[in-house]
């Protein structure tokens, strides 16, 4: 059996995904330490913090160690993780290869800034440790394939971050277009919010309990600029803006929804506005329309307008619609009757405790989760596709078993080579 | 945004869409050539648009890669050479290959030109690298290294492999690391041979780079050399994800894609590999895998049971079906539950009456929530909602309570004349049930039987449930009309009190005015319930056209409580105008004002009126202000009217303002002077 048969087992298997409680794992009650999954995290900012609760809820998980380049953050995330246990155990590590170094560690949180989150997760993989690591998942393409074929390789059980899969609103959106209450699904309508920018700044001294060379990883060396780093996103070194922020949540419900989480759409062409250079050094567009194509014709238009809170993903068939707004969790529907066949409302994307604890399930069945890498790369690379077609200016057709352009820019586009010491 | 980007693009330079002069490309690099962050970027933004504009044209490209190549050099800053290694990493030739040369000499540049080189299309590429290597130190020499690597240069073998015994195990790593990309002949000597001197500090990347190339071999058809690699890294010395690492590609160089080596390893006390064997079950595509591995599970512990049904639900095939439901049966609570989730995934009709044997006895709110999930989830539509309908009469009330939600959830429209027969029930949560499903499953064509049904209750608790479910079904016909007709239809035919009453009020979820006439003339009933079903029905009118029949009520009621229901509707149909603030609504909250007759209708009204964006709002508000039972909400009245009018209206909003302020304190003097005492000294 080859990859492709093996993901579509997979995507199969994961079609109704399982997501068994504790209780079901017989765990509902006092878990004994040798039953609980050590876990440690790496990069403890604005996102770590507010996904952690949904960890620490967790009766059969025991965080024990943080790591970050900022020690205020560092001692921050501590303090949280000792009061939740009300002890003084949490250990902190500067150098996170120190923290993959421990044995007692079985998995890692990874929530870096974007441009770490592969190196991160490929050196977890070969210290030995399971993960749940924040999207997007990569910086380029070949980055993403090597994070699957390294976590293949030291049979890591990786979960990315597209909780979208374990959430309820989302699911039954997915399910009803399965089974046809919208007809034959022809078009995948994606809005994401408009790009910000970041106004011109210039170098500084990197303030004290920085390590800023950690913290560019395997970014090739620059500057230290205040506004560049803080605007991280929205530079193509360290992010990509919100088509692959927010839109690898959407592209990636596309794929699972017609199960194509090891293959991708054959085209893609859009235009964008860019930052006005004058006023603005950000470098990721500010609005944009981007078309894709898959080769049974099904398309997908993403569009990066509007704000934050209007984003949501509208699947349109020949009968009907059916459409989720992140912002609020509301799901709609023509024709409305839809919405009958769903059940209680369940939680939000905001939870992500259903994805944990599929990524707990996982880390002792060692099956695969719901968001393995596979299926996390081939989301990621529809929104890298459709930033390089940006940036190119060009409408590209791409082959998705090859994972080649028809262009050789583009196709040169998919590596950035990383600075060392950083191996991936 | 065509605007702003025409304005940008603009902004860009026109020179962009002519000719590109000489001077003007020259002036190009000149700028760029000093940009540092904190610079205007428009430089750099000219190039990336110059790069999208060459696109098809050599000429323009060449220019492109010249200019770069040119801020590759003094006195280009930093940043303006790693922007032209950025640009040369899509678009660089051999031209470029000298400049990059220049900048590999130099540990702060080899970075950036390696940026450029990584992906850099000709073979000489590989030979700047190789010249390169053969000086660089420290950081520079550990990123040509892995740059050689990932290019996988295999002339470049000879140099790692001496790197790779470096003393320096970080430099020695690279070195390995590069090699196992590579994985030629010669790398795997090498990597062999290192594997052989197991050096401890090497021992991670040692492996990596051997794993590399144990899938270099078995993507080329090596399955021998592969599987030699993984059997090495099977042992059980080596650590955990590497031996799960190799496991999982030993199963995959097999000819029986592993069955056999599963096999062994449940049978076996690896507890390492042994969920690791479990999950690869799901991908064997042998047609007897399902049944030679169902056959296991009684043989396996409880937590294994729970990771063998997964797997072999995962395959989704017939049969694994019968020994899975076996386990809806099982002692242990995981393993039941594991087997529910699975039959909701696999199954059909047939296994329902098990998911309901699974339901009674006693089980925890999840486990139910499980059965419940599952029957949601069984295949096989209508014989399957068949199948549950046909268990409605077996089963104690607390479960069928659960299958009216399973039914409503599989939109199993064929349930409905079922539903109906079940609010006949006198258990009151029975009948609630029983008509939200039906109130979720009933189409257009079930409303007279809906209606019929909520005509003939006796049970007047549940007739509410009754009532929401009929204008659940209402809502479906998309002309009010026949909502209507429908009604008065069923209404003709009914001479119970109760009956007629409920159908009155259902009325207002049509809107349509011969609705409204209908009500009118129960206004004037004989029988007083009938009129008092009439004005609460009219109270909940949808729109303004209902206005004057309330006031009609409201002037001259028969009842207190009828006169307090239509003025709640009136203060409610007021509230709902509020967006369209005009004189013609001051007027209606005049008349509202005048209709109250107690502190709580004026509370009500003062709560509507609060929402008036217009500055007239404020007289009825301000005017109240002197009652003390409505003091505060006639405060807060003024205060949202004239927050909404003060843009517009500033000096009405002042004013308001002004006479909520307390009166001013008298002074010192006059205070004195009010007690007959001289006033105090300063001091």
């Amino acid at each position: 059996m080859n990859r492709r048969q093996f993901l579509k087992r997979v995507s199969t298997a994961l079609a109704v995904p399982t997501i068994l409680p504790a209780s079901a794992l017989g765990l509902d009650g006092a878990v004994a330490p040798s039953n609980r999954i050590v876990f440690a995290n790496i990069g403890i900012g604005g996102r770590a913090r507010y996904v952690m609760p949904n960890f620490l809820a967790q009766p059969d998980v025991l965080f024990t160690a943080v790591s970050d380049c900022r020690e205020d953050r560092m001692k921050s995330a501590k303090e949280m993780i000792d009061k939740h246990y009300g002890n003084q155990d949490c250990r902190m590590f500067a150098n996170f290869q120190e923290l993959l170094a421990q044995k007692d560690i079985d998995a890692v949180f990874i929530a870096t800034g974007d441009r770490w989150h592969t190196t991160a997760a490929i050196y977890a993989a070969r210290a030995g440790k399971d993960m749940y690591c924040e999207k997007p998942i990569s910086m380029c393409i070949s980055e993403g394939r090597k994070l699957v074929d390294e976590c293949r390789r030291f049979g890591t059980i990786y979960q990315g971050g597209t909780q979208r899969r374990s959430t309820a609103s989302y699911r039954f959106a997915v399910e009803m277009v399965r089974q046809g209450k919208i007809g034959r699904l022809h078009t995948v309508e994606i809005q994401v919010w408009t790009g910000p920018t970041v106004g011109q700044d210039k170098p500084a001294p990197v303030p004290p309990g920085w390590d800023y060379d950690t913290w560019l990883g395997p970014v090739q060396w620059r500057p230290f600029v205040p506004a560049r780093v803080n605007g991280w996103n929205y530079f193509w070194d360290t992010g990509e803006g919100p088509i692959i922020g927010m839109g690898c949540h959407y592209t990636d419900q596309m794929q699972w929804l017609l199960k194509r989480d090891d293959t991708g759409p054959v085209e893609f062409e859009g235009q964008c506005e860019w930052p006005d250079p004058v006023k603005f050094m950000s470098e990721t567009p500010v609005t944009a329309e981007v078309h894709c194509r898959y080769k049974d014709g099904i398309k997908c238009v993403m569009y990066s307008r509007k704000t934050f809170k209007d984003r949501y993903i509208r699947y349109i068939g020949d009968e009907g619609w059916i459409q989720v707004d992140d912002e609020t969790n509301e799901v709609t529907a023509e024709p409305k009757s839809i919405l009958n066949l769903r059940g209680n409302a369940g939680i939000s994307w905001t939870n992500a405790g259903d994805h944990v604890r599929d990524l707990l399930n996982s880390i002792r069945s060692r099956r695969p989760t719901i968001c393995h890498p596979e299926a996390a790369h081939r989301a990621q690379t529809i929104c890298q596709a459709m930033n390089i077609g940006l940036r190119l200016g060009r409408k590209l057709r791409w082959d998705p078993v090859k994972e080649t352009f028809d262009n050789e820019e583009a196709n040169r586009m998919r590596h950035r080579e990383p600075r060392t010491p950083w191996l991936i | 945004m065509k605007l702003r980007t025409s304005v940008i693009m603009a902004a860009l330079g026109i020179a962009l869409a002519l000719p590109l002069h000489a001077a003007d490309m020259s002036q190009l690099i000149t700028d760029a050539a000093k940009y540092e962050s904190g610079q205007s970027v428009e430089p750099l933004r000219k190039f990336e648009q110059l790069l999208r504009d060459s696109a098809g044209k050599p000429a323009l490209r060449t220019e492109m890669e010249v200019a770069m190549i040119k801020l590759l050099a003094p006195p280009a800053t930093f940043e303006a050479k790693r922007f032209a290694c950025q640009q040369l990493a899509a678009i660089g030739t051999d031209a470029s290959l000298p400049a990059l040369a220049e900048l590999l000499k130099k540990e702060e540049t080899t970075g950036i030109a390696c940026l450029a080189l990584g992906v850099h299309p000709s073979a000489k590429a590989n030979a700047t690298l190789r010249v390169a290597l053969a000086s660089a130190k420290g950081r520079a020499r550990l990123q040509i290294a892995t740059t050689l690597g990932d290019r996988r240069d295999a002339e470049a073998v000879k140099s790692l492999s001496e790197m790779a015994r470096d003393n320096d195990a970080l430099a020695a790593g690279t070195a390995i690391f590069a090699l196992g990309k590579i994985a030629n002949e010669p790398a795997r000597k090498t990597i062999a041979a290192l594997r052989k001197e197991a050096k401890p500090a090497l021992a991670r990347v040692v492996a990596d780079a051997s794993l590399s190339v144990a899938d270099r071999l078995a993507a080329s058809g090596d399955r021998k050399g592969a599987a030699a690699i993984c059997e090495e890294f099977l042992q059980p010395a080596q650590p955990d994800n590497i031996r799960r690492g190799a496991f999982g590609l030993l199963l995959k160089l097999e000819k029986d894609g592993g069955e056999q080596r599963i096999v062994a390893a449940l049978r076996g006390t690896d507890a390492k590999l042994k969920p690791v064997a479990i999950a690869a079950i799901g991908a064997l595509k042998s047609r007897d895998a399902s049944k030679k591995f169902a056959a296991e599970l009684p043989k396996l512990q409880p937590a294994e049971q729970v990771f063998m049904i997964e797997a072999l639900a995962s395959r989704g095939d017939s049969a694994v079906r019968d020994p899975i439901r076996a386990l809806i049966a099982s002692a242990d609570a995981a393993v039941r539950r594991a087997a529910i989730v699975a039959v909701g995934r696999l199954d059909d009709a047939s296994v329902v009456p098990q998911l309901m044997d699974a339901m009674t006895g006693e089980k925890s709110p999840e486990e139910l929530q499980d059965i419940e999930t599952a029957l949601v989830s069984l295949r096989g539509n209508s014989s399957t909602d068949r199948a549950i309908v046909a268990e409605l009469k077996e089963v104690p009330a607390e479960a069928r309570v659960r299958l009216f939600s399973v039914l409503a959830r599989r939109g199993a429209h064929l349930a409905v004349p079922a539903l109906l027969a079940e609010t006949s029930s006198l258990n009151p949560a029975t009948v609630q049930a029983a008509f939200q499903a039906v109130g979720k499953l009933a189409k257009a064509d079930d409303l007279p039987a809906v209606l019929e049904r909520l005509v003939g209750m006796s049970a007047a608790d549940s007739r509410s449930d009754g009532e929401s479910a009929a204008v659940r079904v209402l809502q479906k016909i998309t002309d009010p009309a026949q909502r209507t007709d429908v009604i008065m239809a069923r209404m003709t035919k009914c001479s119970d009190i109760d009956g007629r009453s409920s159908l009155l009020r259902l009325l207002p979820s049509t809107g349509d005015a011969k609705a409204l006439e209908v009500l009118k003339t129960a206004c004037g009933d004989k029988e007083p319930r009938i009129r008092e079903a009439a004005v609460r029905a009219l109270a909940t009118w949808p729109n303004v056209a209902a206005w004057d029949m309330l006031a009609a009520v409201c002037r001259q009621p028969e009842t207190e409580t009828v006169r307090a229901l239509a003025f709640r509707g009136l203060v409610r149909l007021a509230g709902d105008l509020n967006s369209k603030p005009d004189a013609e609504l001051i007027e209606r909250y005049r008349k509202l004002m005048s209709m109250a007759r107690n502190a709580d209708d004026l509370k009500l009204f003062l709560g509507a009126l609060s929402g008036v964006a217009h500055p007239d709002a404020l007289k009825p508000a301000l005017s109240l202000l002197g009652a003390n039972s409505v003091r505060p909400e006639a405060e807060l009245a003024v205060r949202k009217i004239a927050a909404a009018v003060k843009a517009q209206h500033p000096e009405a909003a002042r004013e308001a303002m002004q006479r909520l302020q307390p009166p001013p304190k008298p002074s010192a003097k006059a205070q004195a002077a009010a007690k007959g005492q001289p006033p105090a000294k300063k001091k």
